[in-house]
């Protein structure tokens, strides 16, 4: 391959042990991401995306988290064998992330100068001088006006896409390579969204930043990432080329997501249907596919057994609808899927 | 005319909290200011000593006079020298036993709130145990084991630091533990993890400053807790030891002539009650003034 992957995950497999016993919230999940690419991560509330980003950052408190087995590798480094010290050069310095809403992210009582210039003095060896007029220009960078001035108030003191303006500043401060979105663009006004999203857009751009977008907003994917993957239940059911995915999905469930988002020209009543039923709680899960009790097209086979990932065209598909034993050998996919 | 919905406010007066606060630390600032003026320069004031007895007859329990600007008392001390020398004391106690309460509660309330676990189970059942014992009788019991043998100024000094300090450590090391236990799962000092913050710095930047607010005004009011809680030892006679004045041992002297000069009692009694309610009022008005939201709104 030319570009080798920035950040790669395979087999991630990672559990919360309670008193209730032990459940899994990712499961066997792989993802690759190239320098400069932007990878969507699709999926429902409690579907296991947060859980995958802060396994890459090695932030799952342990206990009760456990990641039980998998790899993520990032520019050639193992972060699960990385020393505590050496993950916390990463954290920031290499991998960044912000998150869904600016107003608790920001420490009430700091002024947003000071929490960039921070983050900057983190990784870098610079006076408060120095970090100071680091974060002031940072701060500009992230289209925020005044930034002398304004570098001097408190949290409160901003609107919601200002806060989330200043993460942003907080989190590129020191370049990092990836930067992990959750949700960024959630707690927003639909203006607002578009603006950081324009302002994410220009950093991959002009600083060639990998992105993690965290969502479940089907619109910023389509908008905003190369490649999409969706997650249900802990697993990743579809990933594909977002322009793939959106024109021809091929897993029930990514159809349904599909389907369930609002259509503005379709006729009033038909303009969305949503998929039946809730995901399972993660104890709850069963034996076999975990989407076959909601799925329009479960076989016997469905509830039996969970199908493997297998590439079909550009995309890779976890479902027995597209996993035809006369055009895959089983157990093949995963690893060679990728582009 | 009706009154525009948006112009009449009945109790406005009870949301304006910035208004209120300003009030509050107005007062108690200044309650707590005159009383620092007085431990201060009080003293110096004064021509006579603390314990400089006059014992001829009629020298004992003047009425106010210039010479004696509260009088003196039944051995013909100036009262208002014993008063002021006593404010120093009850000011120092205050001051040292907070003291211990902030190193030690700060200390120990965010290693249990902060990292929990075991270190957290042993801290809070250590506390458990101490909020068990009443808190006036542990100051006593402690108190009079060391005052007894405590010889000079200062040993008895110490000796009360130590009662109080024993006595007031556990609730502020139970507030610290709750704000920081609040404060970790917050999403700025996880952001802060993020960006290869290090525990200590998270602890140092993100988490303390965000519990001063609470912490100021648990200060003020154990400032308060402990001038009375010295006056009471010192009531009981288990506290500062004569001749040094004290306010608790000077209403506890009143008291014996409380009939024939109640004023004896009074004075001392008024003038620690003042210092407890400026302390007070100081603490409520320190947390609205403290807390950042409210800040150049």
């Amino acid at each position: 391959m030319p570009d080798d992957p920035l950040l790669d995950i395979r087999g991630l497999k990672v559990a919360f042990h309670t008193p209730g016993g032990s459940v899994t919230a990712v499961d066997d999940v792989s993802l690759s991401l190239r320098p400069g690419q932007a990878l969507g991560l699709v999926g429902e509330s409690g579907s296991g995306k947060s859980v995958t980003a802060l396994s890459v950052l090695r932030l799952l408190p342990t206990p009760p988290a456990e990641i039980q087995s998998g790899s993520i590798t990032f520019a050639g480094e193992s972060l699960l064998d990385a020393s505590p010290r050496r993950m916390r050069e990463i954290r920031g310095g290499e991998i960044a992330m912000i998150f869904q809403d600016p107003m608790t992210s920001l420490n009430p009582v700091m002024t947003v100068g000071e929490q960039v210039a921070e983050a900057v003095r983190l990784h870098r060896k610079v006076n408060r001088r120095e970090a100071w007029a680091r974060a002031v220009a940072a701060l500009q960078e992230m289209g925020l006006r005044d930034a002398a001035a304004r570098a001097k108030d408190y949290p409160h003191q901003f609107s919601g896409g200002m806060r989330q303006r200043v993460m942003i500043a907080m989190a590129v401060a020191c370049d990092p390579r990836l930067l992990i979105a959750d949700e960024p663009t959630t707690a927003l006004d639909v203006t607002v969204q578009a603006e950081i999203l324009g302002l994410l857009r220009r950093l991959r751009e002009e600083r060639g930043l990998s992105i993690l977008l965290i969502t479940h907003d089907l619109g910023v994917v389509a908008e905003f990432c190369d490649e999409v993957a969706v997650m249900y239940a802990g697993q990743i059911v579809e990933r594909a080329p977002a322009r793939v995915l959106f024109e021809s999905p091929k897993h029930p469930y990514t159809r349904g997501l599909l389907a369930s988002t609002p259509d503005l020209e379709a006729a009033p009543g038909e303009s969305f249907r949503p998929i039946p039923g809730s995901p399972p709680q993660p104890e709850e899960r069963s034996a076999g596919c975990p989407f076959h009790p909601r799925c329009p097209d479960a076989m016997t086979l469905c509830a039996e057994e969970n199908p493997e990932s297998l590439p079909e065209g550009a995309s890779v598909v976890r479902c027995h609808l597209h996993s035809d034993p006369q055009k895959f050998k089983k157990g093949e996919g995963e690893g060679q899927s990728m582009e | 005319m009706i009154a525009s919905p948006l112009r009449f406010y009945p109790f406005s007066f009870l949301r304006s909290r910035r208004t209120t606060g300003s009030g509050l630390l107005a007062f108690g600032g200044t309650l707590a200011a005159l009383l620092v003026l007085l431990a201060a320069v009080g003293p110096l004031l004064s021509p006579y000593g603390y314990n400089q007895q006059d014992l001829r007859a009629g020298a004992q329990f003047q009425a106010p006079s210039p010479a004696h600007w509260l009088g003196t008392d039944d051995l013909g001390r100036d009262l208002f020298t014993r008063l002021a020398v006593g404010a120093r004391v009850s000011l120092g106690i205050g001051f040292g036993v907070v003291l211990i309460e902030l190193v030690v509660g700060l200390l120990l309330g965010l290693l249990a709130g902060y990292f929990g676990g075991r270190i957290d189970t042993l801290i809070m059942r250590v506390t458990d145990v101490m909020f068990a014992f009443p808190d006036l009788l542990l100051a006593i019991f402690i108190a009079s084991m060391f005052t007894v043998h405590s010889t000079g100024f200062t040993a008895n000094l110490v000796s009360i630091f130590v009662a109080l300090g024993i006595v007031a450590w556990p609730a502020m090391t139970r507030l610290v533990r709750g704000q920081a236990l609040a404060l970790r799962n917050r999403e700025f000092v996880e952001a802060a993890r993020t960006l290869g913050a290090t525990d200590f710095w998270i602890l140092s930047r993100h988490v303390t400053p965000n519990l001063l607010a609470p912490v100021t005004v648990a200060l003020a009011t154990g400032m308060a807790g402990a001038i009375l809680a010295e006056s009471t030892l010192s009531f009981l006679g288990i506290g500062i030891q004569p001749p040094y004045p004290s306010w608790g041992s000077m209403i506890s002297t009143g008291m014996t002539n409380i009939r024939s000069h109640p004023e004896q009692a009074l004075i001392p009694a008024v003038v620690l009650a003042l210092a407890v309610l400026g302390f007070n009022f100081l603490a409520d008005g320190l947390r609205d003034r403290f807390d950042p939201r409210m800040r150049g709104v």
